[in-house]
């Protein structure tokens, strides 16, 4: 018997309802995700990416269609085996959101407080991630003291610092500089390399050298392949 | 265990999280929980007061009653009392009320046979009113740095009556902390007090001591006793006798009454604080929401986020009823329970002068805690259960 894939959707579709009338953010996808992958969807901005992803991790109900991660039908699952889910998935987000008033490494380690780790141990994992995505100076800092850069990176640890067995990224190099991106592929590249499964969405086309699937998102709708706003 | 632990930390977290929510949540529950805290503490100082006045007061109290309201006793009745098997002690009080000073300040004057003074009063200076000398008062310290009386200082006719008017003296001062009722009190003998209210030949009401085993028998001779003294055409004074256990349930009963009236009236603030806090605990909601998302798609699940309010608001209402507690001890008592204090007290200042007798029970102190608890809960919880509801990306996006 083989293994469920780690990630799969099946004519997925997600429908807004908008001042300007119903908008097709997502369009009949259906897409299969091994464990071990790294998919990079591509496309231009509005063409859906983010909402797939957010489909994909639970975050977002699909308007038809449905996922499964791991073998686990979110549809049919309880907010509490949803949740569940969640947590076995590390989601960077695009716009790195963060409790304001809580310093860096309580943001990193989030995910692990209804786990009951205590809070040592939660600080070593953060400094650990922290160090990784090249964050290890500002452990303590205040996410408003931090550049966009910055933030994006603390978003990617707190991905990360679960040590998931699914990577889901959003634009994870958006607001890099090119030492920062570098620095993130090579966290990527060794969390696939780990075993990892990673989904990535992005504009950056030196993540391509990593897939080994890509994908073009453009109006809803999902091809395989890279699109040429990639730019590779 | 761990995760309640975790949860919990994280709670306590969220009220500096959001210091403006905390402080305003607080604030609201101070308004609701303070004057019914502060109003109960005086319920309570004055029925202690009332208790002990009765346990320290007379076996009987026997008062006159003309046509079913009350009268004057007449003298006479001493003998007629002291005769009855039984009674060990009888002595005839005055009491009426006066007013002194520029102001007009309202007290109490009471009249007793100078050798029946009343056991416990200590005096911080002078002397007690000399058998034989007229018009000598003892007056309580708080009247007296109220009107900035000394020993020795002369008082102005504060009466007019057919006898004329005299300048009376002040002769002591005694200590007035404790009862409330001696912070308003002027003690002076028996004479004295008759010739201030014109009742020549007549006592407001007579203290009778009993063996304690007859006490009953005296009881009922008393109420078996005919006219009292001769009449004067406005119809015959008969004698009503009260026992301890009587006075008891007739002292305490205004007490209650008004801390009924005061429970109604609090019943009511809860009402209106109830929504407002559920508007305030929704103070910086929208802040609130986007954390809670944020908890949501890093994988907290509701009952997680739901725990995690829960205790913020334990947090939350154990400061609210402890600030209330504090705050209502400074009320009651350097404060002297300014403008609570007259809900209980008819007569006395808005500000009054002397000390508010009080005793902060445990139990309603409880109770204050548990509706803060109610209170902060609720509000909290249905803030946090609405943003736990949404999906997260719709709050992240």
């Amino acid at each position: 018997m083989t293994a469920p894939a780690a990630l799969e959707a099946e004519h997925l579709g997600k429908r807004w309802r908008s001042a300007r009338g119903d908008v097709d953010a997502v369009v009949d996808v259906t897409l299969s995700v091994p464990r071990g992958a790294f998919v990079v969807v591509t496309g231009p901005s509005g063409g859906g990416k983010t909402t797939l992803l957010s489909l994909l991790v639970a975050l977002e109900r699909p308007t038809s269609g449905r996922v499964r991660v791991d073998g686990a039908d979110l549809a049919a699952a309880s907010e509490a085996e949803r949740s569940r889910i969640r947590r076995r998935v590390g989601f960077s987000f695009q716009g790195a959101p963060q409790v304001r008033r809580l310093p860096v490494w309580e943001n990193v380690t989030l995910a692990l407080v209804p786990a009951g780790v205590p809070a040592r141990e939660r600080r070593a994992r953060a400094e650990a991630v922290l160090a990784r995505v090249g964050l290890g100076a500002l452990v303590d800092e205040r996410p408003e003291r931090l550049s966009g850069g910055e933030l994006q990176r603390v978003a990617l640890a707190r991905a990360l610092v679960g040590a998931p067995p699914l990577l889901v990224a959003d634009e994870p190099t958006a607001s890099l500089d090119r030492a920062s991106a570098t620095r993130v592929l090579e966290v990527l590249r060794e969390e696939h390399a780990r075993g990892t499964t990673v989904v990535v969405a992005t504009h950056d086309p030196a993540l391509l050298a990593l897939a080994t699937a890509t994908y073009a998102m453009e109006a809803g709708r999902l091809r395989a392949g890279a699109s040429a706003a990639a730019g590779g | 265990m761990r995760r309640w632990l975790a949860l919990g930390r994280s709670g306590a977290g969220a009220v500096l999280l959001h210091p403006l929510r905390s402080a305003v949540t607080v604030a609201c529950v101070v308004a609701v929980l303070l004057p019914y805290l502060a109003g109960l503490a005086i319920a309570h100082g004055l029925l202690d007061q009332a208790r002990d006045a009765v346990r320290l007061g007379p076996d009987l109290l026997v008062e006159g009653v003309r046509l079913g309201r009350p009268a004057p006793v007449p003298l006479e009745a001493v003998a007629t009392v002291q005769a009855i098997p039984g009674v060990r002690d009888v002595v005839p009080r005055i009491v009426g009320e006066i007013r002194l000073g520029r102001d007009d300040v309202p007290a109490v004057l009471v009249g007793l046979p100078v050798d029946h003074w009343p056991a416990g009063t200590t005096l911080v200076e002078g002397r007690l009113p000399a058998a034989g000398a007229s018009h000598e008062l003892v007056v309580g310290a708080a009247l007296a740095r109220r009107l900035a009386l000394v020993v020795g200082a002369r008082l102005p006719p504060f009466y007019r009556n057919d006898a004329g008017e005299r300048v009376s003296t002040v002769v002591g001062i005694f200590r007035s902390d404790l009862p409330l009722w001696s912070g308003s009190l002027v003690l002076t003998s028996f004479e004295t007090a008759a010739t201030v209210f014109a009742q020549r030949g007549l006592a407001s009401s007579l203290l009778v001591t009993v063996d304690r085993a007859q006490r009953d028998d005296v009881r009922r001779a008393v109420g078996r006793l005919g006219a009292l003294g001769p009449d004067d055409g406005h119809g015959p004074v008969r004698a009503r006798a009260l026992t301890r256990e009587d006075a008891a349930v007739l002292v305490p009963a205004q007490v209650l009454h008004r801390e009924g009236v005061l429970t109604l009236h609090w019943l009511l603030a809860f009402a209106v604080g109830l929504p407002l806090v559920l508007v305030t605990t929704g103070a910086g909601l929208a802040e609130r929401r986007r954390e809670t998302a944020l908890l949501k798609a890093v994988g907290w699940g509701t009952d997680d986020v739901l725990l995690r309010a829960f205790f913020e608001s334990v947090l939350l209402a154990c400061g609210a009823a402890a600030v209330a507690v504090l705050l209502a001890a400074v009320w009651l008592g350097p404060l002297r329970a300014a403008g609570v204090a007259a809900v209980f007290l008819p007569g006395v200042d808005p500000a009054p002068v002397v000390d508010v007798p009080y005793r902060l029970a445990p139990v309603p102190v409880l109770l204050a805690s548990l509706v803060a608890f109610v209170l902060v809960t609720v509000g909290s919880l249905a803030s946090t259960w609405r943003a736990a509801s949404v999906p997260p990306a719709e709050v992240l996006r």
